[in-house]
């Protein structure tokens, strides 16, 4: 993991927060998910009994998986159309921040970049970025591409905020990066996550759907976790009377609760981000049904 | 709930809390796949499999949702097969509760195994199969529905849950001028056993293999498919059944398994192999498929029937949505029926609702499954008042939705108006 940090830049002061988080937790959360990945994979075949063999390939399996994206959704829409909302708030923002927000595209072509030892890896995302803020310069059209600046007033990964990254940002969205920013972005996953929460917590409480274990509560508060502490470092929020907040903190508290994020996902529901595409297609394996 | 040991092991009561030992898990767990294994784990929970589950519809109980079914399998699943389970369960952090097992049996019989809930679930978790497995589970420890015991008890001691012994088969099958046990023959039928019980239903099946031109017989020893055992949690029962319908094929030396009913199609085809870890190496067909391929191939002449009421189907949900037949049977029936007024939706579409299926022949469920049979004849109510049926659980079922006036008038079995559409 060590090129890893160095690539990120990280400071060595090993007493900030965002020290321990960008060297410690971080490279421990890809570590720890690499074998939880291991473990998840194997239980499929260590808990089984005898194999089953394919009876549709891997065409219809994929096709099935994109064919079926839209079943859940049209079958909930009417009878819970607040757990359609916050699934697609969920679900496509979060994606839009991951995804698109220029800070990350930053990180993770870093990130990716060494560990695969490829330079510049993820140069198409650098195409389609946005900013974090929609109060930046830059966007207001006043200043031009070159004052696009990463994490507001202080970026403590400086090493990121590459003149490339800023000039290629311009170009998609223009004026629509008003609304296509980090910030808005991170609060409509916002809305939805909190909604999870909430529903998840009525109807445990109410009885109406009670099949909630801790881990999905630790599931979704640590995603909680990881948009406030996200939305918190870009605008350097402070916190009264604790002393130590500043930019650098909520970074690395950030950083700190992906990288556990990471490290719980092989252990928790975070794994449909992979399972789904598999599973989309068992049915066909298990038994006829598209065998016609 | 007195404190019981089960044969096989490991089931007691300790003060509000039940275990139930390795011995009993790995046994219910014993023809699972890593889909299965997959299916177990991966639910999240959402909920969303829920609304197409008439039974959830009609309770709005937590127990009723269908993911509520695997949560409890995974629970004892992950018991014995996942570090974090085992870690948990030495702890005694995780236990099953005495009044969470009780509501096993109710939650258990809440459910057909139609399917929908897979087909709607955003990661198609297998919750029609977790309810068998629950009902598994029931059976080894004792707290089974005697109903449902009894088609086991049947079928292991006479090879038919319904009671019909080999004698009262055979007369059956030769007053509807049926072969019994013609060697060389081309094709097996196997009935399901509502069917062997009725005259019409294999006087039909005669008159649709001549129509054919189809060398067919009957075993003598097979009058049941053997899936109610299946149902009833005693997939022991249900593999002998299964095991013998093959090798009596075998020894018969026919081309093929014909079967008239849905669900049989779907134990026989998909579910049984894969109980056996077998593969039978012969084909299985449902009634509609043989008729169709003969009709692509202008073997067979179909009229329309003679028969002048609307008519729409209630598709088999083991046929088309858990065994993969679709096109057959709407193409049959469409050139069959003259009035045919086919439902917009795909035969295994989650939209389509389940009928009472198998849970019409427990008395202990007439009160929940008349409620919920209402959800299905709604949807068909609304397209004509006659209605086909491709599985003779479905007939039943919607026979007694006639009988309560639930909006339906008329029930047809598709092999009465194939036999009078088929010529010779």
């Amino acid at each position: 993991m060590l090129p890893v940090i160095y690539a990120i830049g990280a400071s060595y002061s090993s007493d900030a927060l965002y020290w321990w988080g960008l060297n410690v937790v971080f490279p421990l959360g890809l570590l720890i998910f690499v074998f939880g990945a291991i473990y998840r994979i194997s239980r499929y075949f260590l808990g089984r009994r005898f194999p089953s063999y394919a009876v549709s390939g891997f065409g219809s399996e994929f096709k099935e998986a994109i064919t079926a994206i839209p079943t859940p959704f049209r079958s909930a829409a009417k009878r819970d159309p607040f757990l359609i909302v916050e699934t697609i708030f969920w679900h496509i923002f979060m994606l839009g921040v991951i995804i698109i927000v220029g800070i990350h595209i930053i990180a993770w072509n870093y990130i990716f970049g060494t560990i695969l030892g490829i330079p510049n890896p993820l140069w198409f995302l650098f195409k389609i970025s946005t900013p974090e803020q929609f109060t930046s310069a830059y966007q207001m059209g006043l200043l031009g591409s070159n004052s696009y600046s990463h994490g507001g007033i202080l970026n403590p990964l400086g090493a990121w905020n590459s003149a490339e990254v800023s000039t290629s940002t311009f170009d998609p969205w223009g004026f629509l990066a008003v609304l296509v920013n980090g910030t808005v972005m991170g609060l409509l996953a916002l809305a939805g996550i909190t909604g999870y929460l909430v529903t998840r917590i009525i109807e445990d409480v109410t009885g109406h759907k009670r099949l909630s274990s801790s881990g999905d509560y630790i599931f979704l508060i640590l995603l909680l976790a990881i948009v406030v502490t996200g939305l918190a470092a870009m605008y350097d929020v402070p916190i009264p009377y604790l002393g130590i907040p500043n930019q650098a903190n909520w970074y690395g508290l950030h950083i700190a609760l992906v990288g556990a994020f990471i490290g719980y996902v092989p252990f928790s529901k975070g794994w449909h981000m992979f399972g789904y595409y598999i599973g989309k297609g068992f049915r066909g394996y298990a038994y006829g049904r598209k065998k016609e | 709930m007195a404190e019981r040991k089960s044969e096989c092991g490991g089931f007691k009561v300790e003060g509000g809390k039940v275990k139930i030992g390795r011995q009993i898990v790995s046994r219910t767990l014993d023809e699972m796949t890593p889909y299965d294994v997959w299916g177990l784990q991966e639910c999240m929970r959402c909920g969303v499999c829920r609304y197409a589950c008439p039974f959830w519809l009609v309770t709005k109980e937590a127990t009723d949702i269908p993911a509520w079914r695997t949560y409890e399998i995974n629970k004892l699943f992950s018991m014995y097969y996942t570090g974090y389970g085992i870690v948990a369960r030495v702890l005694r952090l995780r236990r099953l509760k005495k009044k969470e097992y009780l509501s096993w049996r109710e939650s258990a019989y809440n459910c057909t195994a139609c399917g929908a809930c897979t087909d709607v679930s955003p990661l198609e978790i297998p919750n029609w199969y977790t309810a068998l497995l629950m009902r598994r589970i029931l059976h080894y420890t004792g707290m089974n529905i005697p109903d449902v015991e009894k088609w086991a008890e049947n079928t292991k001691k006479i090879g038919n849950a319904m009671g019909i012994d080999k004698t009262q088969w055979e007369n059956n099958a030769k007053s509807a001028g049926l072969s019994v046990d013609q060697k060389d023959a081309e094709i097996l039928y196997v009935p399901s056993a509502l069917e062997a019980q009725d005259i019409n239903i294999l006087s039909q099946i005669g008159i649709i293999a001549q129509g054919l031109r189809s060398k067919l017989t009957v075993s003598s020893e097979i009058s049941d498919i053997g899936y109610y055992a299946y149902f009833a949690g005693d997939f022991e029962a249900a593999r002998t059944q299964f095991t013998k319908i093959y090798e009596e094929a075998k020894k018969l030396n026919v081309k093929k398994i014909l079967t008239s009913d849905g669900a049989g199609l779907f134990f026989l085809r998909w579910q049984g192999p894969k109980s056996l870890h077998y593969n039978p190496e012969i084909r299985v067909e449902h009634l509609t498929e043989t008729v169709y391929n003969e009709m692509e191939k202008r073997n067979v002449k179909l009229d329309k029937a003679d028969i002048n009421d609307d008519i729409t189907v209630h598709d088999s949900e083991f046929l088309s949505r858990l065994g993969g037949v679709e096109k057959p049977p709407r193409e049959v029936l469409k050139a069959i029926i003259p009035k045919f007024k086919e439902p917009k939706q795909k035969p295994s579409s989650y939209s389509l609702f389940t009928c009472g299926h198998h849970l019409e022949l427990i008395n202990e469920k007439k009160e929940i499954v008349s409620k919920m049979r209402a959800y299905v004849v709604g949807q068909l109510g609304n397209l004509a008042k006659a209605v086909v049926t491709l599985d003779p659980n479905c007939k039943l079922s919607l026979e007694n939705a006639v009988k309560e006036n639930q909006g339906i008038s008329k029930v047809y079995y598709y092999t009465e108006i194939l036999a009078k559409a088929i010529k010779s």
